[in-house]
C-alpha cells in the first residue's frame, strides 16, 4: 500500500515536470482578465462582436494558457490566424513565437518495405523511413 | 451558473461592455453596453477593474473581489 502511494506521487512529479499537465483550457478567471484588460473588443480589429479567446503563441507551438499569452480576438481575425502570427485580412500580427504551421508534436513518418536483397538473394523484410528506400544494412 | 459574466469599459463612449462566455468555451456572447449616464456607479468600478488589470504587480485577490461588486452592480442595474 505505501509503495503504491510513492509510485503515485513519484508519477505525478515526473507528470507535473515535464509539463504534461499543460492545458488548453482557458479558467474563468483568466477570461474575466483577458476581457477587461483588452477593453472588450477584438485587439486585431477593434470588432465587440463574435469574439473568441485565442492563444497568443499558439497552443499547438507550446504556448501557455496563462492570460499573459491569451488575447480577445474576433471570430473572423481569429480563423485568419489559425495557428500563425499573422491575421491575414488585416495583415496585422497578433501572435508571438509563432511554429509556421508545423506543430510540436512529433511528425509521423511513413516507412515502407527495404528494396534491398539478403545474402540468400530474397527480398530484406526490414521496415525503412530512407528516402533511397534501403535499410541500414542495404 | 453555466457561463461568466465579463465587463470591460469603452473609454471612448464612456459606455460599460458586458459580455459573457459559456464555460468550457473560448466564445464570448456580448451582451448590452451601458452608458456612464445611466449607472455612473458601475462604470467607476468596471474602470478600478480595469486599472486593476493592467497594473504592474497584479493582485488577483483585489480583481476578483471587484469582479465581485461589479457583478452584484450589475445585478441591480438588471432588476
Amino acid at each position: 500500500m505505501k509503495t503504491k502511494k510513492i509510485f503515485l506521487l513519484t508519477l505525478l512529479l515526473i507528470i507535473s515536470i515535464c509539463g504534461f499537465s499543460q492545458s488548453r483550457y482557458i479558467s474563468a478567471t483568466t477570461k474575466k482578465i483577458v476581457f477587461t484588460r483588452d477593453g472588450g473588443v477584438c485587439q486585431c480589429c477593434g470588432s465587440s462582436y463574435r469574439l473568441e479567446y485565442d492563444h497568443i503563441t499558439p497552443f499547438s507551438c507550446g504556448g501557455s494558457s496563462s492570460p499573459s499569452n491569451i488575447q480577445l480576438l474576433c471570430m473572423k481575425c481569429n480563423r485568419s490566424k489559425s495557428n500563425s502570427c499573422v491575421c491575414k485580412i488585416h495583415s496585422r500580427t497578433v501572435g508571438t513565437n509563432c511554429c509556421n504551421g508545423k506543430t510540436t508534436k512529433k511528425a509521423t513518418t511513413t516507412s515502407t518495405q527495404c528494396t534491398g536483397t539478403t545474402k540468400k538473394g530474397a527480398r530484406c523484410k526490414k521496415k525503412t523511413s530512407n528516402s533511397s528506400g534501403r535499410c541500414h544494412l542495404h | 451558473m453555466n457561463t461568466e459574466l465579463l465587463f470591460a469599459v469603452d473609454t471612448n463612449t464612456k459606455e460599460v461592455i458586458v459580455s459573457e462566455s459559456p464555460k468550457g468555451t473560448n466564445k464570448v456572447n456580448f451582451i448590452e453596453r451601458i452608458s456612464y449616464n445611466d449607472n455612473e456607479i458601475l462604470y467607476n468600478a468596471v474602470v478600478t477593474l480595469t486599472s486593476i488589470t493592467k497594473a504592474t504587480n497584479f493582485d488577483a485577490s483585489a480583481f476578483k473581489s471587484m469582479d465581485k461588486v461589479c457583478q452584484m452592480l450589475y445585478g441591480k442595474y438588471k432588476e
